[in-house]
């Protein structure tokens, strides 16, 4: 019996509105309707999620992250996670199409929970939300924004 | 007579010697006593006995000098021998050099009889290109008086020279100067000197012609041996590295002293025991801090850097002895510079094979996946549209990628034909094509009056300058007094050209990413992001490199580049 999920707060950070757009349809499609917050380049996700600036509610249970991103690249941006004793604890799912040994690599060192390319196929993207993200479970307490 | 026939035998003849004495006789006037047959028998006697005893006395004195006689011919026939079979040859010669006398060796050395030797002039018996030596050895010997030694070359009775060292030393008999020589084969020693000599000038060819800076240092430190290559590698002459022994330390480079630091102590740890035990301390194996190379970098006497490849074994005599280490190093300076342009080619090559795979995989992904959602939105026309948008929006971007990958690629390749151009025309073209932007922003534009010609691509190097002109334009930020100013600067022996802006300068974060493929740092900006790629693309097919410096956001930047063959024009 699988146990009912709770919805997940999820931030995507991705400067394609396509691809942003195809991951809000996957979402849509799922059984519990998941919130999803997008924001388009690396220093607007770190400015959001070291809380330079004023946004309510909780940190987000799972972080959907693009690498090749403006401003702050996505590699960046998860090692200024993982160097954060609160927002280390949020899984980060690194979605992108880069194939390069060396950006997987660096990603899974600096603690990326999973590296998922982007499928160049319509069901890949369903395939991929409906199974694999079924693992990310939405923590029973929210995490607290830092003071 | 009894007593005659006991008389030694004489030379002459006896019956002469009798008259000879009778003659005496007669001359001392001692006549034979008158009165013989007055004397008494007794008397008679006594003289009998007085002639007896003379006899006899006689007789003995005789039998002495017959043995004095055969004393002397021996020993005549002993210094006969002495002086004719000598290991040595041995002649006398008159001032007038005609030859006096021979022993039986100078004759059988230049194999002719003693006979025809003698009377012949001591030059002919000398090979006329050793005839010079003779003849200062034989003046300095008159001159100076006491003897004199050389080497030269006889020659013998069938033509053949033969080696022989001349002692000669000065003698006189009553009508003037006599030479004493002596000759001593040295045909052997000559020939291993020969062979010496031989061997030596191949050990010094082998050792003085490599190709690579060798030396020999000894257990000491102090260097024995060292090639006149290193003059071709480091520009300092044999001389200057014999003189001080400290010399290849002292020409390290700075940034690789601790390195070289490091091997010496590794080689000296290993000298103890060496020392110590000699041969049987080393074993050659690949873990051995002697079978390592190391690789520094020296300064040259002209201060250009070379690269070294540094081997240096340990060497021991034939009796197991150290002695020291024999050092290789090797110029591996043009091999290194290719290594490292290879290099940093293959990491730009890769670099530029994932940014073109991840970029045109991205529109593709959003094709594909609207292509699957425009399948099940066929029956509603407004998802459908959208959908539509998306997949053509996407195949667009696709389609710019290439064109401007295309273009890039074109770069250096299939250029113009190189031009001189003076950097100001090329840089009044770069800002006519830029002008609306300049007047827009009303930037003030400085550009330097130093005569500077370029040589290369000439519409390339617009496209430099207008891609420059227009990034400065573009991050001008807020800046109420917007200046770009362009220049040049002599750095190191090359001219460094400049565009510098007082804009919103660079973050640190982007420096990496600057002049990468379709970097857009910031999305807000336009353009395709091929900008500054086109750019370093152009500098490097203009044998030249590109660099971004800024003292961080709101401080301005400057893009400082090389291109190859900029000159100072001389003004004419």
């Amino acid at each position: 019996m699988k146990k009912k999920k709770l919805p997940l707060r999820i931030l995507l950070i991705e400067d394609d509105p396509a691809h942003a757009e195809i991951v809000r349809r996957n979402l849509s499609s799922l059984p519990v309707s998941h919130i999803l917050m997008c924001l388009e380049d690396g220093q607007a996700a770190l400015d959001y999620l070291l809380g330079q600036v004023p946004v309510a509610g909780p940190l987000p249970d799972l972080i959907l992250l693009d690498l090749r991103l403006p401003k702050v690249d996505g590699l960046e941006v998860l090692r200024q996670i993982q160097a954060d004793q609160s927002l280390k604890e949020i899984p980060t799912v690194v979605l992108t199409t880069s194939a390069a040994d060396s950006d997987i690599a660096t990603a899974l060192a600096i603690g990326a929970a999973s590296y998922q390319l982007k499928p160049v196929a319509f069901e890949g993207f369903t395939e991929l939300f409906g199974s694999d993200f079924d693992s990310f479970q939405a923590s029973p307490h929210p995490r607290k924004r830092r003071e | 007579m009894n007593t005659k026939t006991n008389l030694p035998p004489e030379p002459s003849p006896a019956g002469s010697l009798r008259e000879k004495a009778e003659a005496h006789f007669r001359m001392r006037n001692e006549a034979v006593p008158e009165n013989v047959e007055t004397l008494s028998p007794e008397e008679l006697r006594t003289v009998l006995h007085e002639l007896r005893v003379h006899q006899i006395e006689l007789e003995m004195q005789n039998e002495e000098l017959r043995h004095a006689q055969e004393a002397l011919d021996a020993a005549r026939a002993r210094y006969f021998e002495l002086f004719d079979l000598a290991p040595v040859g041995y002649v006398t010669v008159s001032e007038a050099g005609m030859i006096l006398e021979s022993n039986l060796t100078a004759a059988s050395l230049l194999g002719l009889p003693r006979g025809e030797l003698v009377k012949r002039r001591i030059g002919s018996v000398v090979l006329p290109e050793d005839q010079d030596i003779y003849y200062l050895t034989r003046r300095a010997l008159l001159e100076a008086g006491h003897p004199q030694t050389c080497a030269l070359r006889l020659l013998k009775a069938d033509g053949a020279p033969i080696w022989v060292r001349m002692h000669a030393s000065l003698a006189a008999d009553g009508s003037g100067p006599i030479l004493r020589i002596s000759f001593s084969d040295i045909s052997e020693m000559r020939r291993s000197y020969e062979q010496l000599r031989r061997s030596e000038e191949i050990f010094r060819t082998v050792a003085d012609y490599t190709y690579d800076w060798e030396y020999w240092q000894g257990a000491d430190g102090r260097l024995i041996y060292l090639s006149p290559s290193c003059e071709r590698i480091t520009g300092y002459p044999r001389e200057n590295f014999l003189e001080n022994n400290s010399l290849l330390k002292a020409i390290v480079h700075p940034e690789d002293a601790e390195l070289f630091a490091a091997h010496l102590s590794a080689m000296q740890k290993e000298d103890s025991a060496l020392l110590r035990e000699g041969r049987a301390a080393f074993t050659p194996s690949a873990s051995a801090p002697s079978c390592a190379e190391v690789d520094f970098r020296i300064i040259k006497k002209d201060g250009s850097v070379a690269h070294l490849v540094h081997g240096c074994q340990p060497v021991f005599d034939a009796s197991g002895a150290y002695s020291g280490r024999r050092v290789s190093n090797r110029d591996a300076t043009v091999r290194r510079q290719a290594e490292n342009a290879l290099q940093k080619k293959n990491a730009e090559m890769e670099a530029f094979t994932n940014t073109v795979s991840h970029d045109l995989k991205s529109p593709l992904v959003t094709i594909k996946t609207f292509l699957g959602y425009l399948e099940k939105d066929i029956s509603d026309p407004a998802a459908t549209a959208k959908d539509l948008g998306y997949i053509h929006d996407a195949a667009d971007k696709m389609g710019r990628l290439l064109d401007e990958l295309l273009a890039l690629s074109r770069i250096g390749h299939k250029g113009n034909v190189p031009v001189d151009v003076p950097l100001q025309d090329v840089v009044q073209e770069a800002l006519r094509l830029v002008a609306g932007q300049i007047a827009e922003r009303g930037v003030c534009v400085g550009i330097t009056r130093e005569p500077i010609l370029l040589h290369g691509d000439r519409p390339r190097l617009v496209e430099a300058f207008q891609n420059l002109l227009d990034n400065a334009v573009k991050f001008l930020g807020d800046q109420p007094a917007p200046r770009i100013e362009v220049g040049a600067e002599h750095e190191g022996g090359k001219i460094v050209l400049f565009v510098r802006d007082n804009g919103k300068g660079i973050d640190p974060r982007h420096k990496a990413r600057l002049f990468g493929l379709f970097e857009k740092l910031d999305p807000h900006t336009p353009g395709s992001g091929m900008g500054l790629a086109t750019v370093r693309r152009i500098v490097e097919a203009h044998g030249g490199q590109i660099e971004a410096l800024s003292d961080g956001p709101g401080k301005g930047s400057t893009f400082r580049f090389t291109l190859a063959e900029t000159q100072w024009s001389q003004p004419s």
